[in-house]
């Protein structure tokens, strides 16, 4: 709070002569109390970025000297790289499974949960995961999904199903660790929900039992869902993030393996920067991820609220 | 009621809601089992580990022994607490200027601020990596705290939550002498608790897991965060054949953190449902 | 606790000594279980040497990252006063100009009568100056489970040493049913493992002149097929090591092929669970050589003070004393002939044959073959990739092989 020395002591006491500020002295303050925010957000955030945009066309290695602008290139190596095709494929096929499931899985167990007897039960055992380690959580996976000693090759063979490899075999390592992701995101998604459920008026329902929409789905279909609109927005726009961002159990699980079948984007930015030094490929590739992310949100957005506003007019 | 009730419904909508709490709550089971369960039994063929007493000993000796797990997760917490109380006191009197002050340049930085959003956190690392590491920063408090002293998600966030506080309220402030930053201080950051609350879960959740930064800037073993310590103890050669010891650090790192949340949950909840009014 | 005994300890030391200007080191190390080496060897050296302090950073998983964390550290000018490098990584750090020659600190002392031999100091010797002390070799052997061969019917004092023999029985093991695996090849994190199988059979990764790759040529063909069969005839199972090396620990697989180093490691965590032996490696070829693995100890300080100090300090933990700590604690040979003698290590072989067969193997033992350019990792995880693909039956072992070779070349520098 350093913020504080910087306006004169005086102006923080309350003045008795109650005095109306006019307008430019909004300003000032409006700046002064901006001032930080704004020269941070230029240092760490857009600043970096701009620069990480440069970078992108230049061969900048990490720690050797010398950099030359390439134009391009490292964009069209990108493009003709195998390597980061697969991780866009994988990125693309973990983010499928993740958003989706976890957003409905959320919804649908806040759902079930803000009219179950047990709601502060249930809300715990699936709040527990958010709250958990990562890392030390994603070990413990490993450890259920060992390919032949774990836990669910057991219950399998016992249920007389032959044994998965799950995160060994490159066919279903992928979906191991976007299993992992729901895991971790339902419980995050289903708070929100609840938070979005508790704001819906009691009269809507009441109005909508009027209608004839007196229960089940077709008053989930009527009320909740367009009335939860903006949440859901909210949410999908958080998981689509985070699903892209999928890092840490890469890192600790698979380190990309098996085959580069769970190599995704932000591991293989993070192989090319700092493990191969290779910072204007790198940064070729935050650039594009960045484009692609802010496509793909806005697309999402749109649609969402589009959504919506139809739903909120056909159903009122 | 959110939807209709009938008996059988009732029982699906338990059987569906029992199942998913057992697949949410079984990893963390496993986990506390096979912390107590002597290394050599963890993967004998039985479909769950059984605990014993010298297992547990073992284990937890092991896991508080062989690396410094306390102090992994006391830099984790220093580290925490620091991004959180320095993330807020940026961004409270910056959602502030935002939502209720006029002032020249505030549409260009709200631009700012939602391009801010849309950058993902990875993307400027390796300018910031540079810099720390040309100023001789790496392996310091400084280098897993400064990147992530700016919150454009916390700005965002009290900006939506200041927007919609009652002008008048403010207006009888200033008449009353107040000043534009105590404002802020005073009757802000009390209105905007629980938005406080939601985003300190946000942040401590974000921060007490990524890995992604510390493996990047830190390499000294004392300055090693919770995940990191974790996930460098799984290569170990005590924890990385030793499943045992490894959950058992696993256990104790976990627990602090679901203990804290389980006991701000409901103020989790009301934080978001009045940060949306 | 431990720091109030530190406080206590440097207390003592304060009033038992004159003031005296201390030189502090920083010691940097791959494979975080080495540290049971490290520490004893540290504080042994920091006993006879009070003015000398040894501090030691988070240790590397690999040799790989070890170098790619130096690199970065150098940027900022963080580099450890002391590391100890893969023989396989020594060269990129020569050429990044992050490591420099020892040839006066050498020629200062009689190493050749201190029991290091040409032959090993080879190991650190690049373009005719020498870089380092190698502090620990190793050659791969085959770890195995004997009550599981001896109930596969082999004979557990002769494990095969033709590779046809060897899968069979692999394929017998596996067959025992109970969830039994025949063997496990470990790739690794490195091209150690896949470098091995091509020297099996005689081969070589690139030729002499370093002008063009070599691996591409009838042993590296045998090489992928033989690495093909261990998964069809010799039942090992497609899944990643660390979940192999959890399946031969708990007495569920039969052969494991793994460094020598990892001996002492791989008798603590099985325990007499089973019986636990190691045996030479089967081989391809009259000409069969392996890759030495291992590391060399290196000074990477400029510091005069500092430099001299690291020097004792190297020179220490490559001398018998050292290397009496290194060899029983994890499976390495000595770098250091006197190391042999009645004094340190002479009774223990007899009494750990285990630890014996990679000495037995020394004969065949040449360098690990180190890439040139500064794609060595990339080109390493290349061959993983592929070797992993022919596990896992996606590619046929030729189709690998080929595109290994279109790929590596496509990494290595061009020189002409």
């Amino acid at each position: 709070m350093a913020l504080a020395n910087d306006i004169p002591l005086s102006s923080l006491a309350p003045n008795t002569a109650g005095r109306y500020r006019p307008a430019r002295a909004q300003a000032q303050a409006g700046i002064i109390l901006s001032v930080p925010a704004t020269l941070l957000l230029v240092a760490l955030v857009i600043g970096p970025a701009i620069l990480v945009f440069f970078l992108s066309f230049t061969n900048a290695s990490l720690g050797l000297a010398g950099i030359q602008f390439i134009g391009v290139a490292n964009y069209t190596r990108m493009l003709t790289d195998p390597g980061f095709a697969q991780s866009l494929r994988n990125t693309a096929l973990y983010v499928a499974v993740v958003v989706p499931t976890a957003i409905g899985w959320g919804l649908l167990v806040a759902v079930l949960i803000a009219r179950s007897r047990f709601a502060v039960l249930y809300r715990t055992a699936y709040f527990l995961p958010v709250a958990a380690s990562l890392v030390a959580l994603a070990t413990a996976w490993e450890a259920i999904l060992h390919p032949s000693l774990g836990f669910a090759n057991t219950l399998l063979q016992l249920l007389g199903a032959s044994p998965v490899r799950f995160l060994s075999d490159p066919a279903t390592a992928i979906y191991a660790l976007a299993a992992i992701g729901v895991w971790q995101l339902v419980g995050f998604n289903m708070i929100l929900f609840l938070a979005g459920l508790s704001t819906i008026p009691e009269e809507l329902y009441e109005a909508a039992t009027i209608d004839g929409a007196d229960r089940g789905l077709k008053r989930f279909l009527l009320v909740t869902w367009p009335m939860l609109a903006p949440v859901t927005v909210f949410v999908t726009v958080m998981t689509i993030i985070r699903a892209f961002s999928v890092f840490e159990t890469v890192a600790v699980l698979t380190q990309g393996g098996p085959m580069k079948s769970t190599s995704v984007v932000l591991y293989t930015f993070y192989e090319e920067g700092f493990r191969f030094f290779r910072v204007g490929y790198a940064s070729a590739i935050s650039v594009s991820f960045f484009v692609f992310v802010t496509f793909l949100s806005l697309v999402q957005m749109r649609v969402s609220e589009r959504r919506a506003r139809w739903k909120a007019n056909g159903g009122q | 009621m959110i939807l209709g009730q009938s008996s059988s419904s009732r029982i699906v909508s338990h059987a569906v809601l029992v199942t998913g709490a057992i697949i949410m709550v079984f990893p963390f089971l496993w986990m506390i089992l096979a912390s107590l369960t002597p290394q050599s039994e963890i993967f004998d063929g039985s479909l769950l580990p059984t605990p014993t007493l010298h297992g547990a000993i073992d284990n937890y000796g092991t896991a508080l022994s062989a690396i410094p797990l306390l102090r992994f997760m006391a830099n984790g917490f220093v580290v925490c607490l620091a991004i959180l109380v320095l993330q807020i006191a940026i961004a409270i009197p910056c959602g502030y200027a935002l939502a209720k002050l006029s002032f020249p340049g505030r549409p260009i930085l709200l631009v700012g601020v939602l391009l801010g959003l849309l950058v993902p956190v990875q993307i400027p690392t390796i300018p910031i990596y540079i810099a720390l590491a040309k100023s001789g920063l790496l392996d310091s408090y400084a280098a897993l705290v400064l990147p992530w002293i700016i919150s454009v998600f916390a700005i965002f966030l009290f900006r939506q939550f200041f927007v919609t506080f009652p002008d008048e309220v403010l207006d009888a402030a200033r008449l009353d002498g107040f000043s534009e930053l105590s404002i802020a201080w005073r009757i802000m950051l009390p209105a905007a608790w629980p938005a406080v609350v939601s985003f300190s879960i946000f942040s401590i959740v974000a921060h007490w897991n990524d890995l992604y930064w510390p493996m990047v800037v830190i390499t000294n073993p004392d300055m090693m965060t919770a995940s990191l310590g974790i996930a460098y103890f799984r290569q170990a050669g005590e924890g990385a054949g030793n499943v045992g010891a490894l959950m058992a650090g696993g256990v104790l790192v976990t627990a602090p953190l679901v203990s804290f949340f389980l006991l701000m949950q409901k103020h989790f909840i009301r934080g978001l449902v009045l940060g949306r009014h | 606790m431990k720091t109030v005994a530190m406080i206590l300890a440097a207390g003592v030391a304060a009033a038992a000594m004159p003031a005296q200007a201390e030189t502090k080191l920083n010691v940097y190390y791959a494979w975080p279980e080495h540290e049971v080496i490290h520490k004893p060897i540290a504080d042994r050296f920091m006993a006879d040497h009070p003015e000398i302090k040894i501090s030691f950073r988070a240790a590397a998983p690999s040799y790989d990252e070890a170098v790619q964390t130096l690199i970065r550290q150098s940027m900022a000018g963080e580099l450890p006063d002391v590391h100890y490098v893969g023989f396989n990584v020594l060269r990129p750090l020569v050429t990044r100009g992050l490591v420099k020659p020892i040839d006066d600190l050498v020629a200062a002392d009689h190493l050749a009568d201190k029991g290091y031999t040409e032959q090993i100091l080879s190991l650190a010797r690049i373009e005719g100056h020498l870089y380092g002390l190698p502090f620990a070799m190793s050659t791969p052997v085959v770890y195995y489970n004997a009550d599981l061969v001896k109930q596969a019917g082999g004979d557990p004092d002769k494990v095969p040493t033709d590779w046809d023999s060897f899968v069979a029985l692999a394929g017998k093991v596996g067959a025992l049913g109970n969830g039994t695996s025949g063997m496990y090849y470990q790739l690794g994190s490195d091209d150690w493992a896949t470098q091995n199988l091509v020297r099996n059979f005689g081969g070589q990764m690139m030729n002499d002149k370093e002008s063009d790759i070599a691996f591409d040529g009838p042993a590296g063909q045998a090489a992928v097929k033989l690495f093909k069969r261990f998964h069809t005839d010799g039942a090992q199972p497609a899944i990643d090591s660390h979940a192999a090396r959890q399946l031969f620990t708990s007495g569920k697989l039969g052969f494991f092929f793994a460094s020598a180093g990892s001996v002492s490691g791989f008798e603590g965590e099985i325990g007499d669970r089973f019986k636990l032996r190691t045996a030479k490696q089967p081989l391809g070829a009259e000409d069969a050589t392996m890759p030495t693995g291992g590391m060399v100890a290196i000074i990477l300080t400029d510091d005069p003070a500092k430099r001299a100090a690291a020097w004792d300090y190297v020179k220490f933990t490559t001398s018998p004393e050292g290397q009496s700590i290194v060899v029983p604690n994890t499976g390495y040979m000595p770098t250091n002939t006197l190391a042999l003698d009645k004094d340190h290590l002479a009774g223990f072989y007899d009494k750990h044959p285990n630890w014996y067969t990679s000495v037995l193997q020394t004969p065949r033992a040449r360098p690990w073959f180190s890439w040139p350019g500064d794609n060595g990792v990339q080109i390493g995880e290349v061959l993983r990739d592929e070797m992993t693909a022919i596990a896992l039956g996606s590619k046929e072992p030729e189709a690998a092989l080929a595109d290994m070779v279109s790929e590596v070349r496509a990494l290595l520098p061009k020189t002409n």
